[in-house]
């Protein structure tokens, strides 16, 4: 599984989102669904799934899913999307 | 009590004359009056004449919510009226809050709106009597209702304006905010 399926993947959980709404445009204060407790289950899901822990201050950057990937990339420079 | 609040990342401080017209604002922007039970409009002088009684009102408690030195949002405080009477914070059993970020902040709908409420509960649950929360949330506003539950709180019946009330224990308290706190690192 791709690194972007994974996180795509990790959208539709949280944000119980269709696979079809999960892309580059995606931010949190412009869908409905993506409120604090989605962003709570969004970041547990992340750590699990990319096996990482972010910072406090990414967690809270993590505004969008283009967002998500560049934080991603921060932690483990060898996944790509 | 000395304030500020603090944990979390967050400052929790009473607030001050110079705020109140930005907590107008707030309480009046339809995002955030559509889930008050009173919707009413609230004018300037309303406003000052609310802020002059919160001074003498042990029973409540209204507080900023800060983040890196920007005020982000409301929380606040009552004690449940017991046949029509408020007793003070301190003497209350059950005590019933609320919160708000603010229509425009940029964290409205982050992790970051469970800090303020994780800082504040403990509190409550510690500065006296205080055995149990109660939150009343419209049956359509998911977004609250999710939260509460994040926070521990248990559902309740519904009422005939279509109001449920949520409940919190200290131990239902205590047991989620040990979940919430592995992702809020601070």
């Amino acid at each position: 599984m791709t690194a972007l399926t994974i996180l795509i993947n990790a959208f539709e959980n949280a944000l119980e989102l269709p696979i079809s709404e999960i892309n580059d445009s995606l931010e949190y204060n412009s869908h409905k669904k993506w409120d604090s407790t989605a962003h709570m289950i969004l970041i547990a899901q992340l750590e699990n799934d990319f096996d990482v822990m972010f910072d406090i201050d990414d967690i809270i950057d993590m505004s969008s899913f283009v967002k998500a990937k560049e934080i991603l990339l921060k932690y483990d420079g060898k996944i790509s999307f | 009590m000395s304030w500020p609040l603090t944990g979390f990342g967050v400052e929790l401080r009473p607030i001050t004359a110079d705020k109140l017209e930005k907590v107008r604002n707030w309480r009046n922007h339809p995002e955030i009056n559509q889930f008050m039970l009173d919707k009413s409009y609230i004018s300037a002088r309303q406003q000052q004449q609310w802020f002059q009684g919160l001074a003498t009102k042990a029973e409540q408690v209204y507080l900023m919510i800060m983040y890196k030195g920007e005020d982000i949002g409301l929380i606040y405080a009552s004690s449940e009226p017991n046949a029509g009477e408020l007793a003070p914070l301190a003497l209350a059993e059950t005590v019933c809050p609320g919160l708000y970020i603010a229509p425009e902040c940029k964290y409205k709908n982050s992790i970051l709106a469970f800090s303020p409420s994780l800082v504040f509960i403990e509190y409550l649950f510690k500065q006296g009597r205080c055995n149990q929360l109660k939150a009343q949330v419209f049956k359509n506003n998911n977004s609250a209702i999710r939260y509460n539950e994040m926070l521990g709180y248990q559902q309740g019946n519904v009422d005939e304006q279509g109001l449920i009330t949520m409940s919190l224990s200290l131990q239902h308290f205590q047991l989620a905010k040990a979940k919430l706190s592995k992702i809020l690192r601070f």
